[in-house]
């Protein structure tokens, strides 16, 4: 199915009765992108859900406030990131435990959740990922895996792209050690 | 040879380390396809059907047609009528003067006797009634004396 070009989709969803059709382009066009950048820092796949769902209904609602001014896919990604970082602090301050027990804890569930069917090394790779800071590990993400610019990244995030490269410089390093000495070879 | 190009501040440093960050992620990538993680079957077919179910209440929200009350011009007057008249009778409420209790004499007595001792009303009653009684008596017997023992022309010439 051709994707359709962002410009098309706003232009569409500004009238009445295109609204729908302009909205349902949105959804095919990044549901997918949207699923895999929350999965990878949340973990878990029914959190996934909820919070996608609750992304694109974020969407929706603001849609037709939203400016020309960057673009719309960093912006629906920043709604995501938003998103995620919020449901991972409250699931800090509700279990009571520190940031870094919360890695730990979505550690764990990679290894018990039932929709993880990776080897050993790409369980290993998750695990390596899941050790770096949150900043590190959102930037890891959007590069590695989104293939997204570093000024794209850094229209998400907000962060200037001389710190994003020495951040993600930083995060590849500590996974190639981690992959190291956790028997992986190269 | 003088090199008239210049490059950014820092920047073989730089290039050196993301030289190295390039290559580590290759390394990183070949090892793996990053599909480790996977879904329920027809989750994606599924998404959006579920994100537009999610999406139709709140749609209904929107469309219940408030009717505003204040849209209409004679509700308004009437309303602000309303509260004129309210207002300016309690004012005139306010600004009228404090009505003291008038209590006919009758009445006023009677309330007096209220708080006096019955036995002491009796013994008064009974004190007034005799002496009417012996002040006419006493008169009566009086012009019968004067009378009996004098003539008129006496009277009249002592008078």
């Amino acid at each position: 199915m051709k994707q359709v070009e962002d410009a098309e989709i706003i232009a569409k969803f500004s009238q009445e009765n295109s609204r729908n059709e302009a909205f349902n382009l949105l959804l095919n066009k990044y549901q997918q992108k949207i699923y895999w950048h929350i999965r990878r820092l949340v973990i878990d796949h029914d959190d996934t859900d909820d919070l996608v769902q609750e992304v694109f209904i974020k969407v929706w609602k603001n849609l037709e406030k939203f400016r020309n001014d960057s673009q719309l896919y960093t912006w629906i990604y920043r709604i995501a990131t938003n998103e995620s970082i919020t449901f991972l602090n409250k699931k800090k301050l509700k279990n009571n435990t520190p940031l870094d027990e919360v890695s730990a804890e979505l550690a764990e569930s990679l290894v018990e959740t039932s929709y993880f069917n990776g080897d050993k090394v790409e369980l290993k790779l998750q695990q390596a990922i899941l050790t770096l800071p949150e900043k590190q590990r959102l930037v890891f993400n959007m590069k590695f895996y989104d293939d997204l610019k570093y000024e794209e990244i850094s229209a998400i995030v907000g962060t200037s792209v001389g710190a994003l490269k020495a951040s993600y410089h930083i995060a590849v390093k500590k996974i190639e050690t981690f992959m190291l000495n956790e028997d992986i070879t190269f | 040879m003088d090199n008239h190009f210049t490059v950014p501040e820092n920047y073989f440093e730089q290039l050196n380390r993301d030289i190295q960050t390039r290559i580590a992620e290759e390394r990183l990538k070949t090892l793996t396809e990053g599909k480790g993680f996977i879904v329920p079957d027809l989750y994606f077919e599924q998404l959006s059907s579920r994100i537009e179910a999610r999406l139709l209440p709140e749609e209904d929200k929107k469309a219940v047609k408030v009717v505003r009350l204040w849209n209409n011009d004679l509700f308004k007057y009437a309303t602000a009528a309303c509260f004129i008249l309210i207002a300016a009778f309690g004012l005139y409420l306010n600004n009228r003067p404090a009505e003291t209790p008038v209590m006919s004499g009758e009445m006023a007595s009677e309330q007096f006797l209220l708080d006096i001792d019955e036995q002491l009303i009796m013994e008064e009653v009974g004190d007034q009634q005799l002496m009417q009684t012996s002040t006419s008596a006493s008169e009566q017997e009086l012009e019968t004396y004067i009378l009996s023992n004098y003539s008129s022309n006496e009277i009249a010439s002592n008078y």
